[in-house]
């Protein structure tokens, strides 16, 4: 627990270094700041979006475009990463209500292991279809929630901050959408059987 | 349960594709780059200013120094006030005369017209010069002030006061000279005209007992040069840097 | 991205300077073609904000200059006709000097002063005191450091003054092989200097801007009106007093004269190509030739 705590306290010092570098001007910086977080704001954007892994790329780029560019007055308070989370949440969103998103079968941007045969790959694509379809029928706001705590491992505290509520209805975002989750999960078990 | 649906979720993975992290890294370092140029920091200017003073300014500087704490050392305890405090005097007009000369330096060699269309332009840079050395003379002079009342039977204070207001009074002739000199400024002139002014002070201060009148008239001099200089300088830097 | 004057006027005591200057630049290289003490070096003093103009702005992208202030001096790169430098810099200190004070960060500020040293081909000498340079070096570095905050307007104050044909030669390259996205003005009476790089040329003469335009039209106004005869040297003598001369050189037959005339100056004269030269004499000729004044364009 306490070396968890000291590599998550090392993880915000190391945050707070980057950006105060790329403030004066050290694009290396920027490099591995995108290096660190560009995955799981894809990844976000991508489950956020129906598996519209294309969409997901465009977005990405759009966010943290939006981040460089306010670095200059960026005061460093709390979390670097609660900050990008909040611009990726508030972004998305403004997002999905300015444009029909296209539910898009989840292309091969899942992960590919070259150990694995074609056919258990074949299966993990299915499985990861049906997780992506039971995550669509879920309300944005619960998908939201969902996403941020199980695939970007943020605490409900950090989710209740990032998505501008308080943390009972964040809790209960979560719940209500695990819940779900596990009706439409079982559902396909009896469709598949 | 939670922890089923937890498991099945978890055995969905992305990844992305680095194509567009590869973009996103160039368009972030143009825009970086781009921001560059309009940033503005007085600190960093601050510490260019203090990286690019010569050495052999420093190094005169300390010269002095060690010149000075010598001299103290080798005067004799019963010295009169007079002899003493023109000693420290004629030293600290000296140092602030090397002070100048690095000063004026943009001036002195031409490099004004350039550095004046620079983004942190000549009066700010100059400005920020005039600083650093006005901090180092200041230390200079509480440094005396201490060795010269340790040395002699003599209040701290009063050195302190005998040194500062000349010294304030010097630093308001060079501040209205950096706000308003707009020319070339030929090396040979700014001494001669220093020698001229420190001749003139010296013979001044000779021929009146100035350290024999009353310290409450030093105060008084002290607190309006004091508040002066900090209003001309305060002035300055509003002009310079809004 | 333009750069905007709107009746730009400066007197010093009685002598009008510039009158009610008025032009507009988008990027390009522009030669700016004036007599000495035409009030060039005033004009682009009064565009860097280093001096004031008594009526009229200043604009770049329709802001006034003084309004931007630093941030217009930030986009800036300016060459004095004077250049002077710390001689005991050395090239490579000066240029970082000039990083700093221009807003580059140490890191970055390194990188960039190596990269314009090799740009101008001071690379070897970087580390040399500049006061060791030759004169072409050194104007090679007062261009080095215009470039250090790649700025958007450039303004050269004759910068090959001084320089030897092979500099001048290798000044020209340099500048052609800037990218396009700014807007160059250099100063100079050398005509060859701005023939081939300048997109346009502006003449000033007598604080007012006389014409602007490419070297190609505004050689054109005088086409037809330059003509090349072969005399003797009595009468090249008699003809330099009555016409504009543009050229004189020897020959074996006599003396060949190139001038510069609305009408043929002599019967055996030939009409020959103009070239921005002849246009310079033209604009910037003394009074007191027999030239055809109601011919102006």
């Amino acid at each position: 627990m306490k070396i968890e705590i000291y590599a998550r306290e090392k993880d915000l010092i190391d945050d707070y270094l980057l950006i105060m570098r790329i403030k004066r001007g050290d694009t290396d910086a920027w490099e591995v700041l995108v290096d660190k977080y560009y995955d799981k704001i894809y990844a976000y954007c991508c489950r956020r979006f129906f598996g519209n892994c294309d969409l997901a790329e465009d977005l990405t780029q759009d966010i943290f475009l939006k981040v460089v560019r306010a670095i200059p007055t960026y005061r460093y308070k709390g979390k670097f990463y609660n900050y990008l989370y909040t611009i990726t949440v508030n972004y998305c969103n403004s997002f999905a209500k300015k444009k029909q998103i296209e539910k898009v079968e989840l292309s091969e941007n899942t992960l590919v292991d070259d150990t694995e045969s074609v056919i258990d790959e074949l299966t993990k694509q299915e499985d990861n279809q049906l997780i992506q379809a039971a995550l669509d029928k879920l309300p944005d706001i619960q998908r939201e929630a969902v996403i941020l705590r199980y695939y970007q491992d943020l605490k409900v505290k950090e989710i209740a901050k990032v998505t501008g509520v308080g943390v009972a209805t964040a809790q209960s975002r979560i719940h209500q959408g695990l819940k779900k989750l596990e009706k439409y999960l079982k559902m396909e078990d009896f469709d598949n059987d | 349960m939670t922890n089923d649906v937890r498991k099945t979720l978890e055995k969905y993975e992305l990844v992305s594709i680095s194509q567009g992290k590869a973009q996103l890294i160039v368009k972030g370092k143009e825009i970086i780059e781009e921001q560059q140029i309009c940033r503005h920091s007085v600190l960093e200017l601050l510490i260019s200013t203090f990286h690019f003073i010569s050495l052999r300014a420093w190094l005169s500087q300390f010269a002095l120094f060690f010149l000075c704490i010598f001299s103290i050392l080798g005067l004799h305890k019963e010295e009169p006030l007079n002899t003493i405090m023109l000693l420290l005097s004629g030293i600290l007009m000296i140092s602030v005369l090397f002070f100048m000369d690095e000063l004026f330096k943009s001036f002195t060699y031409g490099m004004w017209e350039l550095e004046e269309t620079f983004k942190y332009n000549l009066s700010q840079h100059t400005l920020l010069k005039f600083l650093i050395f006005g901090i180092a003379d200041l230390a200079f002079i509480l440094v005396m002030s201490i060795v010269c009342s340790n040395n002699f039977s003599l209040s701290f204070w009063n050195i302190l006061l005998f040194l500062l207001v000349p010294y304030n009074i010097i630093c308001i002739i060079l501040l209205l000279l950096i706000t308003l000199w707009r020319n070339y400024l030929h090396r040979h002139v700014m001494w001669l005209v220093s020698g001229i002014i420190y001749l003139v002070s010296f013979v001044i201060s000779n021929l009146f007992n100035i350290y024999q009148v009353n310290v409450i008239y030093w105060s008084v001099a002290f607190v309006t040069s004091g508040f002066m200089l900090l209003y001309l300088i305060y002035r300055q830097y509003r002009k310079s840097f809004s | 991205m333009n750069l905007r004057l709107e009746k730009i006027s400066k007197s010093y005591g009685s002598v009008h300077v510039l009158k009610e200057i008025t032009f507009e630049l988008k990027p390009g290289i522009y030669g700016l073609l004036g007599a000495n003490g035409s009030g060039k070096t005033t004009l682009f003093r009064i565009i860097c904000g280093l001096l004031q103009a008594d009526n009229g702005q200043v604009l770049f992208n329709n802001q006034d200059i003084k309004e931007q202030a630093e941030n217009f001096r930030s986009v800036l790169g300016f060459l004095p006709q004077d250049f002077n430098y710390y001689p005991d810099f050395s090239g490579l200190k000066f240029m970082l000097y000039i990083a700093a004070l221009k807003g580059l960060n140490s890191r970055a500020a390194k990188k960039r002063c190596l990269e314009l040293l090799d740009f101008v081909g001071l690379g070897d000498v970087k580390n040399k005191k500049i006061r060791q340079y030759s004169g072409g070096m050194k104007q090679r570095l007062g261009i080095a450091q215009t470039l250090i905050n790649d700025p958007e307007i450039m303004i050269l104050d004759e910068p090959t003054v001084g320089l030897d044909p092979k500099e001048r030669v290798r000044f020209r390259k340099l500048l052609s092989n800037l990218s396009r996205d700014r807007i160059i003005i250099l100063s100079t009476h050398i005509v060859s200097d701005v023939e081939s790089v300048a997109d346009e040329i502006l003449i000033l003469k007598d604080g007012i801007l006389q014409t602007r335009g490419t070297a190609y039209d505004l050689v054109s106004e005088i086409k037809g009106q330059v003509w090349e005869c072969l005399v003797s040297p009595n009468e090249a003598d008699k003809l330099e007093n009555r016409f504009l001369i543009s050229n004189r050189r020897n020959d074996s037959g006599g003396v060949i004269l190139k001038i510069v005339s609305t009408q043929r100056p002599t019967p055996t004269a030939n009409q020959v190509p103009p070239t921005l030269e002849d246009l310079y004499l033209y604009y910037f000729r003394e009074g007191g030739q027999d030239y055809d004044e109601t011919n102006t364009i």
